[in-house]
């Protein structure tokens, strides 16, 4: 082995690559990863969301979660409907999702298993009981906050199950989380149309830097996110704009 | 053949409010139960003790007083007493799942096929004795081959008699019987005792054709369906379970332990029955009779049907949670109350993989719901309305019947195309439209600035207004005209608002409300 040539070498390594992310994933039975879109998948060290790992998502500005939810929603339309449908853990009392503004999105209503647990507790249970579940294709949870031992608890159960799990939270913590993104809005063309425009940033990735914010264009759930030419410096010029 | 257990509780009323309640029932003392009737109080119900001295139903209460100076009299309760014999009838399936009410103060059981299970049919009637007697509850017990027989039998003749054979054995077991054995209208009985016909053998002996003529129908049925000449029609209480395990318990079992055990074993019965029938379940219910005599029950429904011994396991389990067991069971049974069709494919082995986690998606659906409870699992119906809160509504996922289901992907393909042509709605609608403050440059126009939750927002960009007028064709039509604005402010937040109420000319709608603003979704 030592005195194979370069190329021999290459190869062997490929593989070991290839076998360690074989052990470190799992048994990939839905597809790997999933791909948010030519604006986004460079980001990621897999070329996508990997699935079978709890991703976080965080809104820029606490009183505004529908961005953070716009970002999930959006990220599950590009997954593949035969994964199975997608179980979306939600809080009682903070407003629905609204099945029309979804068709908007381009996502299918049907495909969504809305689920109200009365409590906290219960909707760890559910969640894990959820990831591990091969039949479901992504499981979304609105916590206000969590501990590091359910956030575990959660990612074993994920990679269990092989199953995306979306963490919706309103303020960042302790996480083993795969990847936390942060989402806000951006404002649009005066005179463009009113397709979704987020202010993306990937605030800690497993395996890669962490990425600035960025202003992402939604383009139909075909193309995904698109990265805008003009990009944001930082955040406080959109605030000083407010 | 069918065979029949009649049970009758001759002082029934007495003794169920006895054992509710002994302090208003002195030991040793005469009891009976009154009530306002024609000609004052009237005796509705009595106890051994008063029986033997002569009182009965009907007698007035001065009259009984007079009689019997140390009789305890209370006033009678017979709502109560159906509602407690509904209880009873429940606690009486222990013995067969086939139970009938038989009047208002008996029940009938059908124990063809069961009476082996308790040692035979003299055995089982004597357990029945012994059982209620273990209640307070004095009974009289017989088994004839038809229910009308055997009530009569329990009720006139010798205690646990048992009539075995055809029409000729049924008619010498009743010929002895009053008349009033066979509960005929009260009228016809009269008319019948008026001629000098006092017992059963005596009307059986008549001929038919002059019976019907002069009382109709009646009187003959009674007796060919006492004699096994007509079939009779029972009202089961509860419809006789096609699935059903039963385990009884030689000692009370009260460890939770032990009835999880008991419950995995009852569990794999069902689910050999059930293959055996190619069915699999949809609704589960387990029932636990507790040694005092009630018997609480567990019930669960799967969304798709299942005979997989261990995933009902994993269904019960969390139901036994927090479930009275009282001092425990002394038997346990699973019913299952709907099934439906379920191929042997289905359990296969290493079948398709969509097919197995379709099965581990319905599983989960179960345990979910099981828990959390069914309305906390739910999917977004459309609604005919163009009101937006009313437009969808969250239906339940457990629905038992699967034609519905059907129908709705319909409605659901329904709203997706059209919601392609309509209007844009928001992602997030709010449950309920929260009021906001805002500047308009002129009073129809669309907002500049805002004010919710405290902050003010710029509004840089709107679209619309979208006018939703009320449904007038709906009763409760408090609706008013409402205008939606799609904007964004400065910070790129795009909201749903709408002004409630429309700006009228002078004159118009006097006495109305000024319009308000609302804020009601968002916007990805």
């Amino acid at each position: 082995m030592a005195g194979g040539s370069y190329a021999e070498r290459q190869t062997v390594l490929a593989d070991l690559r290839d076998r360690l992310a074989r052990i470190e994933a799992g048994p990939a039975r839905k597809g790997s990863t999933l791909s948010l879109g030519p604006g986004l998948d460079g980001w990621l060290p897999k070329g996508g969301l990997v699935c079978g790992a709890v991703h976080e998502v965080m809104p820029q500005e606490r009183t505004l979660p529908a961005a953070a939810m716009g970002f999930s929603i959006l990220a599950l339309a590009r997954l593949d409907a035969a994964a199975g449908p997608i179980l979306w853990l939600a809080r009682a009392g903070r407003g629905r999702l609204y099945a029309r503004g979804l068709v908007g999105l381009g996502f299918n209503p049907g495909r969504l298993i809305l689920v109200t647990p009365s409590s906290a507790q219960d909707l760890l249970w559910a969640a894990e009981e959820a990831l591990r579940c091969r039949g479901i294709g992504a499981v979304v949870m609105e916590v206000a906050s969590l501990g590091l031992t359910p956030a575990r608890r959660l990612a074993l159960a994920a990679e269990a199950g092989g199953t995306l799990g979306l963490l919706l939270r309103e303020t960042a913590g302790a996480s083993s989380c795969c990847s936390r993104w942060c989402i806000g809005t951006a404002p649009g063309d005066k005179a463009g149309d009113w397709a979704p425009r987020l202010v993306v940033a990937l605030d800690r990735c497993a395996g890669g830097p962490p990425k600035a914010p960025a202003e992402m264009q939604w383009q139909g759930p075909a193309e995904g996110f698109v990265a805008l030419p003009r990009p944001v410096e930082s955040l406080d010029r959109l605030a000083r704009v407010i | 053949m069918r065979r029949l257990a009649a049970v009758w509780l001759p002082f029934w009323p007495v003794e169920r409010q006895r054992r509710r309640d002994p302090a208003r029932f002195p030991a040793g003392r005469p009891a009976a139960l009154v009530a306002a009737m024609t000609g004052g109080f009237r005796l509705t119900a009595v106890d051994a003790l008063a029986a033997a001295e002569g009182l009965a139903p009907g007698q007035l209460a001065t009259d009984a007083r007079a009689l019997v100076p140390a009789l305890v009299m209370q006033p009678g309760d017979p709502a109560a007493d159906a509602r407690a014999l509904d209880d009873l009838l429940h606690w009486a399936s222990r013995w067969s799942p086939m139970v009938a009410r038989d009047g208002t103060d008996g029940f009938v059981l059908d124990v063809g096929g069961a009476s082996h299970l308790f040692g035979g049919e003299k055995a089982l009637l004597a357990d029945i004795g012994r059982r209620l007697g273990g209640l307070g509850l004095t009974s009289r017990q017989a088994l004839a081959g038809s229910a009308a027989a055997a009530a009569a039998l329990a009720r006139c003749a010798a205690d646990h008699c048992i009539v075995a054979g055809g029409s000729a054995a049924h008619a010498a077991a009743l010929a002895p019987l009053p008349l009033a054995a066979l509960r005929l209208e009260p009228a016809i009985a009269a008319a019948l005792i008026r001629l000098g016909i006092t017992t059963i053998g005596q009307l059986a002996g008549l001929p038919r054709p002059s019976l019907d003529r002069r009382f109709g129908g009646g009187p003959t049925q009674c007796l060919d369906r006492a004699l096994l000449r007509a079939a009779e029609a029972m009202s089961w209480v509860e419809p006789m379970p096609r699935f059903r395990t039963f385990l009884p318990f030689a000692e009370p079992l009260a460890g939770r332990a032990g009835i999880e055990a008991a419950a995995a074993r009852l569990g794999e019965a069902l689910s050999r029955l059930l293959g055996e029938a190619g069915q699999g379940v949809l609704k589960l219910v387990l029932q636990l009779h507790r040694v005092d005599g009630a018997r609480p029950c567990v019930a669960l429904s799967l969304i798709r049907p299942s005979r997989d011994p261990v995933h009902l396991q994993r269904l019960i389990c969390p139901r036994l949670d927090g479930l009275d067991i009282g001092f425990g069971l002394d038997a346990m049974a699973l019913v299952a109350e709907t099934v439906a069709p379920l191929g042997a494919e289905a359990l296969a082995l290493g079948a398709a993989d969509g097919a197995s986690s379709r099965e581990a998606l319905a599983e989960l659906v179960d345990r979910l719901s099981n828990r959390l409870g069914r309305e906390a699992l739910a999917c977004l119906e459309p609604v005919a309305s163009h009101r937006p809160e009313r437009a969808e509504r969250l239906v339940s996922l457990n629905r038992e019947d699967r034609a519905d289901r059907e129908d709705r992907s319909g409605a659901r393909a329904e709203m997706l195309c059209l919601a392609d042509r309509g209007p844009e709605r928001p992602l997030r609608l709010l449950g309920r439209a929260q009021p906001i403050e805002v500047v308009a440059e002129i009073p129809e126009g669309p907002p500049r600035l805002f004010r919710w939750q405290g902050a003010s927002h710029q509004v840089v960009r709107a679209e619309g207004p979208e006018r939703l007028a009320p449904e007038w064709w709906r009763a409760d039509a408090t609706m008013r005209a409402r205008d939606y604005y799609r904007v964004e402010t400065a910070s790129g937040g795009r909201f749903w608002l709408y002004r409630d109420g429309l700006y009228q000319r002078r004159g118009d709608g006097e006495g109305e409300a000024p319009p308000a603003w609302y804020l009601h979704g968002f916007f990805a």
